[in-house]
């Protein structure tokens, strides 16, 4: 009986707390969340096929969904549209179950042709999108490319809630690829009503509402009722376009953002404010900045001088003192968020003795130097500055730097076409381990489409090859580590730092969840702000 | 010489300018530390102790960096006008002298450099060459002539119609000796003026391309590039902005209150 | 200048046409002179436009970028890109910009707005503030009223305007929290105001100078002297003669710098993430958005070349002594 009693009171007490919780839960709707977009230029278009770039990307995530999401803590692929895949023996075709009933904003149902027909657009030579990659080695491309097919033969719709895909070969990144926020689903029936006015006017199948955009300077995107996931608690999001870092400081300040991207240099002064040392979000982000060497400039085609570049170079002052802690000294080439990231890498700790000597025994000393032009930008974390503040190292080790400052364009184009000794910048973005390193490394990737180094070293290769082989994962993390370690050994980079991302709130914004792959891909259909904001 | 004291304008413009030049000049002599030599172990510091006006990010001392940068900016305002004088004067002297095709010609130049903005025709070059100094000037030095040779062209006009002008084409002396020793010595004035002017408004510019990213070369200490990395300190290292922008106000003051001065002295109605 | 045509005036209305229509044959020929430099310019930049699709950071491939320069014509020689700009220019047509996929014209059109309300507003404050100071200056010269707002007025022009910015920034909107840092708030008028006095100091600095000195220039006149003999008392004399008298050369040189200010947009626009041609054509250079670049310059030629026109005019209805032939 005490024993009945005692279970009928702790349900009552579940109940009771569960229905506070929905209390809890219902006051959480409501409000607006004004979001910077942080990065410079401003959002070229909200077609998501027709941009790589974060700045456009981040509201264009938030208006569309995909097949398979990146689960933003793990990085773990998770379903979204599909509820479910089958993926056959050999690894080439792959079944997708989509979800019934999930809406479009203008009311239509999404279902398996608008899917095939999203990816089709994507590899429609004549509308030339920025990720025309993503679908390669699916079977039919080649003559849906040529022209000589209506649509791609690899995409079949089986029907409305099944789609199916076939490979022409194992692709272990495939499923990555279709999670690309780029590999967003669009509606047929829209598109080929308004064609290109699409981009300035969007209908997805996303958490939010396209409602206007006001050119360089907002978008403001609403809460979507039949979003297939439950609607999100903000009634509405007012994307800011604000690339001044000390601009978006004030605006924070003066309460006019919800969250705001931190710089290094205010890293320390929110540090070290009482009402925003808490809300501080950090997570390791998935880029790897480095200086990359030109491994077809002779002198550096020695290993001792690589070597000796990553020993002179102090990468963990650096980033203590210009960086003020705002990112973790770089040990080898998978930042610790990746899952194929190494804890044991010893990586090359700051050792100018070693540095000299390995200098000296390639014939160089301070007296006679090897002289480097390095590339740069002015990013003040992984840009010029840095050559800047390595110069008096590696001068005594043997090196003499000259950097020189270019713009982004200027140093992509100097680096594509091979003219360059070796540049500084960031590289990543890919959630898929092999991706993230073999698109850099692989002497197969052409230097113009991301062998940026030119980097050829057969057992690198060896590792790579096998993993882009291996269907289990952990096998495939194995091989992947093994690789680091002979790219660490024969590095064709000076490994840097991999980026600290922070983002501050508001006290009354809740529900951010650190976003490794990118901070500002944080899920907004999962925030919601309480009664202290000004905007609720 | 009177006249020259008794102007208030040239006296304290002239001083403001005499003392970068003496910073500039003195520089090595002056400044406490090595411009360049950075020590990541003393960043951030602010002004006082070893550092009388702090250090930037690399740890640098600001007041050697201002110092160096007086160079810079000089150079800057000197070189730019030098070239800008030069086209400005030729193409102004042969326009107003000899009218007609050439006039319409030149002018029609102008014209087209008067209608593509400074600043965006200055970014565009710059991306083109790239950042560096000679970069910086050789832009400017072909972005700003256009004022110069508006109003040499009009000073040649009314100059060609003076008597002794007209007396020493009558006694048969060539364009050339008519242009060089007759028409010039009577624009020396009005254009230092514009020139004076010109060099202030050459260091403005260059602050501005370098907030637009482009600029002169790391680690030469402009104080344009210090201003333009200093922004993002402003919350936390202030001194970074308030310092290189003080000198930045003061030398430009000084060249505009010497150009006031001067055009006073030349000619009070002009 | 009354309401009524005199018969002397008709023939100054034939001059006036027959100036305004050589000028505009002339511009033409500028416009087209605009063009082609910039074209050139910015087609011997380093950085394939091509590649400034996506994200510099990420990979690449080299098959979709072949695409995208046979999609823009990239894979055309220089000229013959040049002459098929010009020809599709004469056809009204702007081309399209390579980063936004969107016509030229479209992007301008969405972005002028912004920019020339701040530029109109910078415009009115400039010549309220600055013929005011100006004027007030004048009157009481050399007290010293007179000394602060010409020292005030020379600052005004020493200063880079970035810096201006971000000091009013931390002034009124992160010290005095009266003002938004920046952006554009759907146009309301407490965005306009920090960059529009950032953009007009310099003017107001300008137009107070050159009040002062003209108002002085006045007041020496014989005809203010004689007014002021005749016993008209001082503040007659000082609005009906004096200001009328300046407005005429503050309008011509107060017009010759709207061009500068609208110029000038690029850097303030910058400074408060104020969405405007400024910061369309700025982005523009860094994306290597030729046909974007060329489509801004073009309004900013066109907008100083009709300004000069129209000052040109005014001027000569202000004067009449000035000769159009």
């Amino acid at each position: 009986m005490i024993k009945k009693a005692i279970l009928i009171s702790f349900v009552l007490i579940l109940v009771m707390m569960s229905m506070q919780v929905m209390a809890a839960d219902g006051d959480r709707y409501g409000g607006n969340l004004v979001f910077p977009l942080p990065y410079n230029g401003g959002v070229d278009t909200l077609d998501p096929i027709m941009t790589n770039r974060t700045q456009s990307l981040i509201p264009i995530k938030n208006i569309f969904a995909r097949l398979v999401n990146i689960n933003p803590e793990t990085l773990e692929l998770e379903p979204a549209i599909a509820s479910s895949w089958d993926v056959s023996e050999d690894g080439r075709v792959y079944t997708f179950n989509l979800r019934e009933g999930v809406r479009f904003h203008n009311g239509d149902e999404l279902t398996a042709s608008d899917v095939k027909f999203s990816y089709e657009r994507i590899m429609d030579p004549e509308i030339a999108s920025s990720v025309s990659h993503l679908f390669l080695n699916v079977v039919g491309v080649e003559e849906f490319k040529a022209g000589n097919s209506v649509g791609i033969s690899g995409i079949e719709v089986i029907d409305p809630y099944t789609l199916q895909i076939t490979l022409n070969s194992l692709d272990v990144n495939f499923l990555y690829n279709i999670a690309h926020v780029e590999a967003g689903i669009v509606p047929q029936s829209v598109v080929e009503e308004v064609g290109a006015d699409f981009a300035n006017n969007p209908v997805g199948a996303g958490p939010f509402k396209f409602v206007s955009w006001v050119r360089g300077s907002e978008i403001v995107v609403e809460a979507f009722d039949d979003y297939y996931q439950g609607r999100p608690y903000l009634d509405q999001v007012n994307f800011r376009i604000m690339t001044e870092a000390s601009a978006r400081m004030v605006e924070f300040q003066s309460q006019g953002l919800d969250i705001d991207i931190v710089s290094a240099s205010q890293y320390t002064r929110y540090k070290n404010d009482p009402t925003y040392n808490d809300q501080l979000i950090e997570v390791p982000e998935l880029w790897t900045r480095n200086i990359h060497f030109n491994m077809d400039v002779e002198a550096l085609q020695d290993v001792r001088v690589r070597q000796a570049f990553n020993y002179a170079a102090n990468e963990a002052l650096i980033v203590e003192r210009l960086l003020a802690g705002k990112a973790y000294p770089a040990t080898g080439w998978f930042p610790p968020s990746s899952s194929a990231y190494n804890s044991e890498l010893e990586g090359y700790d700051y050792d100018l003795e070693r540095a000299k000597e390995l200098m000296e025994a390639a014939g160089y000393t301070p007296e006679n130097p090897l002289q480097l032009e390095i590339l740069g930008t002015d990013n003040p974390s992984w840009g010029i500055r840095i050559v800047e503040a390595i110069m008096p190292d590696l001068r005594e080790a043997g090196f003499e730097l000259k950097p020189v400052l270019v713009d982004g364009a200027t140093l992509m184009d100097q680096i594509t076409s091979g003219e360059f000794d070796a540049a500084i910048y960031s590289w990543g973005g890919s959630v898929s381990p092999i991706n993230y390193i073999s698109q850099y490394f692989w002497s197969e990737v052409d230097r113009s489409s991301g062998n940026y180094t030119n980097y050829s070293n057969p057992e690198f290769d060896g590792y790579i090859e096998a993993a882009m082989q291996t269907i289990d994962a952990e096998e495939r993390i194995e091989l992947l580590q093994q690789a680091e370690h002979v790219l660490v050994e024969d590095p064709p980079v000076w490994f840097y730092n991999y980026n600290k991302a922070v983002a501050v709130t508001q006290p009354w914004v809740h529900g951010v969840v650190a976003t490794a792959q990118e901070l500002t891909f944080i899920p907004i259909e999962q925030v919601w702000v309480d009664e202290n904001s000004p905007r609720k | 010489m009177r006249k020259v004291l008794k102007n208030k304008q040239l006296v304290l413009g002239s001083m403001l300018v005499l003392a970068i030049i003496i910073l500039a000049v003195f520089a090595p002599l002056i400044a406490p530390y090595d411009p360049v030599g950075n020590n990541l172990l003393s960043s951030l510091q602010p002004p006082g102790g070893n550092h009388i006006l702090g250090t930037d990010s690399l740890g640098r001392d600001q007041l050697s960096r201002i110092i160096y940068g007086s160079r810079i900016s000089l150079m800057l305002g000197l070189t730019t006008q030098l070239i800008n004088t030069l086209i400005g004067v030729i193409l102004g002297v042969l326009a107003g002298y000899f009218g007609g095709r050439v006039d319409n010609l030149i002018m029609g130049l102008t014209n087209v450099m008067l209608s593509i903005p400074a600043i965006i025709l200055g970014l565009t070059i710059m991306a083109v060459m790239g950042p560096g100094l000679i970069n910086i000037f050789i832009a400017l030095g072909f972005t700003l002539w256009t004022y110069t040779c508006r109003v040499v062209r009009a000073q040649t006009m009314l100059i060609k119609e003076k008597e002794f002008v007209k007396a020493a084409e009558a006694l048969g002396a060539s364009s050339w000796r008519i242009a060089i020793k007759h028409i010039i010595p009577q624009i020396v004035g009005p254009v230092l003026v514009i020139a004076t002017f010109g060099a202030a408004s050459a260091i403005l510019l260059e602050a501005s391309l370098s907030f637009l990213g482009i600029g002169v070369q790391p680690p030469t200490p402009s104080w344009g590039a210090m201003l333009s990395r200093g922004r993002e300190y402003i919350w936390t290292a202030p001194w970074l902005m308030i310092y290189p922008g003080l000198f930045l106000v003061t030398t430009i003051l000084g060249l505009n209150l010497m150009g006031d001065g001067l055009r006073d002295y030349w000619d009070p109605k002009m | 200048m009354g309401l009524s045509v005199s018969l002397k005036a008709v023939p100054f209305i034939i001059i006036m046409a027959n100036f305004i229509l050589q000028r505009l044959f002339r511009s033409v020929f500028t416009v087209l002179a605009v063009i082609t430099i910039i074209f050139f310019l910015l087609n011997l930049l380093p950085g394939d436009a091509a590649l400034l699709g996506g994200d510099l950071r990420k990979s690449q491939n080299e098959e979709a970028m072949e695409a995208v320069r046979e999609k823009w014509g990239l894979d055309k020689p220089v000229p013959q890109r040049y002459f098929s700009y010009i020809i599709n220019l004469l056809k009204g047509d702007l081309g399209i910009s390579y980063r936004t996929s969107l016509p030229v014209i479209k992007l301008i059109g969405q972005s002028i707005l912004p920019t020339l309300k701040l530029a109109a507003f910078s415009f009115i404050i400039s010549v309220v503030i600055g013929i005011s100071v100006g004027y007030i200056a004048a009157l009481h010269k050399n007290s010293l009223v007179d000394f602060f707002s010409m020292f005030f007025s020379i600052f005004g022009i020493s200063a880079p305007r970035f810096w201006i910015g971000l000091m009013l920034m931390y002034l009124f909107a992160a010290t005095f929290r009266i003002l938004p840092a920046s952006g554009y708030g759907d146009g309301a008028i407490s965005y306009l105001i920090l960059p529009a006095i950032t953009l007009s100091l310099p003017l107001i600095s300008f137009l107070a100078r050159t009040t002062r000195a003209t108002v002085l220039d006045v007041i020496d006149e014989d005809y203010v002297r004689t007014a002021k003999a005749k016993g008209l008392s001082m503040k007659v004399v000082n609005w009906k003669h004096v200001l009328r008298n300046s407005l005429i050369s503050i309008v011509t040189v107060g017009g010759l710098q709207f061009g500068s200010l609208l110029a000038n947009t690029v850097i303030v626009e910058k400074v408060f993430s104020y969405p405007g041609l400024g910061s369309l054509i700025v982005d523009s250079i860094h994306r290597r958005d030729i046909p974007a670049v060329q489509g801004c310059v073009l309004v900013f030629s066109l907008s100083f070349i009709l300004i000069n026109l129209i000052i040109d005019v005014l001027y000569g209805y202000m004067d009449p002594r000035i000769n159009y032939s």
